[in-house]
């Protein structure tokens, strides 16, 4: 990019084209995974997937049931709220990222409502902890009952209605 | 014929703070073939990995400590301790709003995939920097994957004789 059309005082971009080394090591006509995956392949890694399920219904009942037990402590215990707000931070933004591998993705809408109330949050009130405890109760719900998919009625009106909440007392 | 990736002869550092997540992500890549997985929980020691080389392809979480992600990327791209500032950097990440797929882009992440994420999503970016490797540019304020994804047609005047 040398020349006559560049501005006065703008200095050289350069385009580094890839040796594409990786690509001569590892793509051939013989052996490995499509690069266009096949069904059957797809199949095979969706199968991966499926048998981590068990572990993380398991996982995420422990950090809730934790989750829980902590939010109950803090209303006695004010010094240790920053603490449980990076807890349950950290712990939303996991269930957020996850639900929804696993057929779960109301698990991640309510996470993600959660995760997006207690970043915002600064000073901490009683009814801010009800909201947060309210959150908690329904992903224990949506696991608990297995709600896969997008669940129903019902389900998306506790969702709005925890929506509207962490909006109104923000 | 179709083309194929052998994933034995392609080794992945994968960054997460998330034991689940992580162990998914080698359960797949396992899967596909791969022998040489290595893992981190947190940035410093991803980048002690990365110091010790042998490393393909990296897939990372943003959110991690003590420095995030994205200074991980920027570790990889800038640092003169870096043994590849071309190593091809795949965000996997629970953070997938719109302005966070901007600052990877603009950081130099070579693909960016949001959590939850299918195997076919996480698949094609994995393919995509192993069998269709990108140009970079280096550039004052930039260093990282041409950002230019599209072809399009010039369709406006035809100013040159």
């Amino acid at each position: 990019m040398t020349g006559r059309g560049r501005p006065p005082g703008r200095s050289k971009v350069q385009i580094i084209q890839p040796t594409g080394e990786l690509r001569k090591r590892a793509v051939n006509y013989k052996k490995g995974f499509s690069v266009e995956l096949t069904s059957s392949e797809m199949i095979q890694l969706e199968k991966v997937v499926h048998n981590s399920k068990d572990k993380f219904v398991t996982g995420v009942s422990e950090k809730l049931k934790s989750l829980r037990d902590a939010a109950h402590a803090v209303g006695d215990d004010i010094m240790s709220m920053p603490g449980f707000l990076k807890t349950a931070e950290k712990d939303s933004l996991d269930i957020k990222g996850m639900g929804g591998t696993f057929d779960f993705p109301l698990l991640t809408q309510v996470a993600k409502s959660l995760n997006d109330y207690v970043r915002g949050l600064k000073n901490v009130t009683k009814t801010h902890l009800d909201i947060i405890t309210l959150h908690i109760d329904a992903l224990y719900v949506i696991l608990a009952q297995h709600i896969t998919g997008q669940g129903g009625a019902t389900e998306a009106q506790v969702l709005t209605a925890l929506q509207q909440a962490t909006k109104k007392f923000s | 014929m179709a083309e194929k990736i052998d994933f034995s002869k392609v080794r992945f550092l994968v960054v997460d703070n998330n034991l689940l997540a992580l162990q998914m992500l080698e359960d797949i890549l396992r899967m596909l073939g791969t022998t040489s997985i290595r893992r981190a929980t947190d940035s410093a020691k991803a980048k002690v990995a990365l110091r010790e080389g042998d490393i393909d392809v990296v897939i990372t979480e943003r959110e991690l400590e003590p420095e995030t992600g994205i200074q991980l990327v920027d570790y990889i791209r800038h640092s003169s301790e870096s043994l590849d500032r071309l190593l091809p950097v795949i965000m996997l990440t629970a953070r997938s709003e719109s302005e966070y797929v901007t600052e990877a882009r603009d950081k130099g992440v070579t693909e960016f995939l949001g959590k939850p994420f299918n195997v076919d999503s996480l698949y094609r970016r994995i393919a995509s920097v192993i069998a269709r490797p990108r140009a970079f540019v280096n550039a004052p304020e930039y260093f990282g994957p041409d950002r230019r994804r599209r072809q399009q047609a010039y369709t406006g005047p035809n100013r040159r004789t």
